[in-house]
């Protein structure tokens, strides 16, 4: 062990893609510590976007599986605040603060079998009066949104260090964030070990967007999903991201986005945003009538 | 005819949350228990705070992976006390696991190992 804490550092941090090859390139440093007391230093990250709670929590979850201290240092008054209203920072000894606005949709970290608190969770903090302006069909499609991704994650990722979540709702931008972030196998791998089809991490993700592909054993269909997600979004005008070990998608008015990152984020993340000033009807329609 | 029992999903979960496809299986369960005992079932969804394509793909879906035919499915399964989006979202999940068992094969065979140096 070390006599003197060993030292990264991360910067701004917002949902993006450069956002997620951060905390990918975080866990990659902190990789290389065991049994070791790490600091963080935060004093050149000058924003975080809230829902990148969630990732993050899988990244430090990571280097706690592997026996190490993480402590958290530099943090700027803002960011602090961000992460402190969320209730991220509460397990790294720094109070809780009130979150005066409603604007946050807490972190909180979940095991795979806990769904039934999960959605629990969700029916209460997608309540109409914590995020007043959005139409009661608009925050029952995003509310079936995220199951369907929390159901996905607990069912597909063998995530052993569980799952993360955490939303944020930007006012003058009419806009929710909510991401679900798991520190499992990561697509790839699940598609090696279940099919033995080898694909790099960003075919892996187009595999999984595919209409019918799962990899579910047994006599239940899947994949229907992540396309009702897709539908929803681009009725919304909103957008998706999907990390997963180096594949990176994101989905959104502006276009569709496969590539890959330069280091492996450790699980998959799925972030989802909405465009929350839109009225729209959200009713869902039998095949028949799109 | 056969004689109808009422399969209240509320009942047969043991609660309002209708999410994972654990609790699907269990609703799947008792519907062929139904069927085997030469019943028809109505499936109420009375009481439901959530639900999803997931848990419906287990509960419904895979009634239609072939032990039972699509015409006896429609004489002895009915849903009752369900919300128009709620059975809009059962007949995408019924659409969606009639195309998936009718495609299985390709599905599988359609992708091939796609896999570059760098990864």
């Amino acid at each position: 062990m070390s006599s003197h804490p060993s030292a990264v550092s991360l910067g701004e941090i917002r949902s993006t893609q450069s956002g997620f090859s951060k905390l990918a390139a975080l866990a990659a440093d902190l990789d290389a510590y065991l049994f070791d007391t790490v600091e963080v230093d935060f004093s050149a990250c000058t924003w975080f976007d809230a829902n990148m709670s969630a990732p993050l929590g899988v990244v430090f979850a990571h280097a706690v599986d592997n026996l190490n201290t993480v402590k958290i240092k530099g943090l700027r008054p803002n960011v602090e605040t961000i992460l402190s209203k969320n209730r991220f920072l509460n397990g790294f000894g720094f109070p809780e603060r009130e979150d005066t606005h409603g604007t946050t949709i807490p972190y909180r970290r979940f095991t795979v079998t806990d769904d039934r608190y999960f959605a629990a969770y969700l029916n209460k903090h997608l309540r109409g009066k914590d995020l007043p302006i959005m139409s009661v069909a608009l925050s029952e499609r995003f509310k079936n949104s995220i199951l369907e991704l929390f159901v996905n994650a607990a069912m597909h990722s063998e995530s052993k260090l569980g799952i993360f979540s955490c939303g944020q709702f930007f006012p003058s931008k009419h806009r929710l964030d909510f991401c679900i972030a798991d520190a499992g196998l990561g697509i790839r791998r699940k598609i090696y070990k279940e099919l033995g089809l080898k694909m790099n991490s960003d075919k892996a993700i187009e595999w999984a967007l595919q209409e019918g592909n799962t990899t579910r054993k047994g006599n239940v269909p899947g994949g229907l999903g992540l396309k009702l997600i897709r539908e929803f979004i681009a009725m919304n005008k909103g957008r998706i991201q999907i990390v997963s070990d180096r594949g990176y998608w994101e989905y959104s008015p502006h276009g569709e986005t496969l590539t890959r990152i330069d280091t492996p984020f450790p699980g998959t993340v799925i972030n989802i945003e909405i465009n929350t000033a839109d009225h729209s009807s959200y009713r869902l329609r039998s095949e028949l009538e799109i | 005819m056969a004689d109808r029992i009422t399969l209240k999903i509320f009942d047969i979960v043991g609660g309002p949350v209708w999410v994972s496809s654990d609790d699907g299986q269990k609703v799947f369960d008792k519907i062929t228990a139904a069927f085997k005992a030469n019943r028809s079932v109505d499936l109420s969804f009375a009481n439901r705070e959530n639900l999803i394509t997931a848990f419906l793909n287990a509960a419904v879906g895979q009634l239609y992976g072939g032990e039972y035919k699509e015409d006896f499915l429609k004489d002895h399964l009915t849903f009752s006390d369900i919300t128009d989006d709620d059975r809009a979202m059962l007949e995408r999940a019924i659409e969606n696991a009639k195309r998936y068992f009718s495609n299985r094969q390709s599905y599988d065979q359609a992708w091939e190992d796609v896999v570059d140096e760098d990864e």
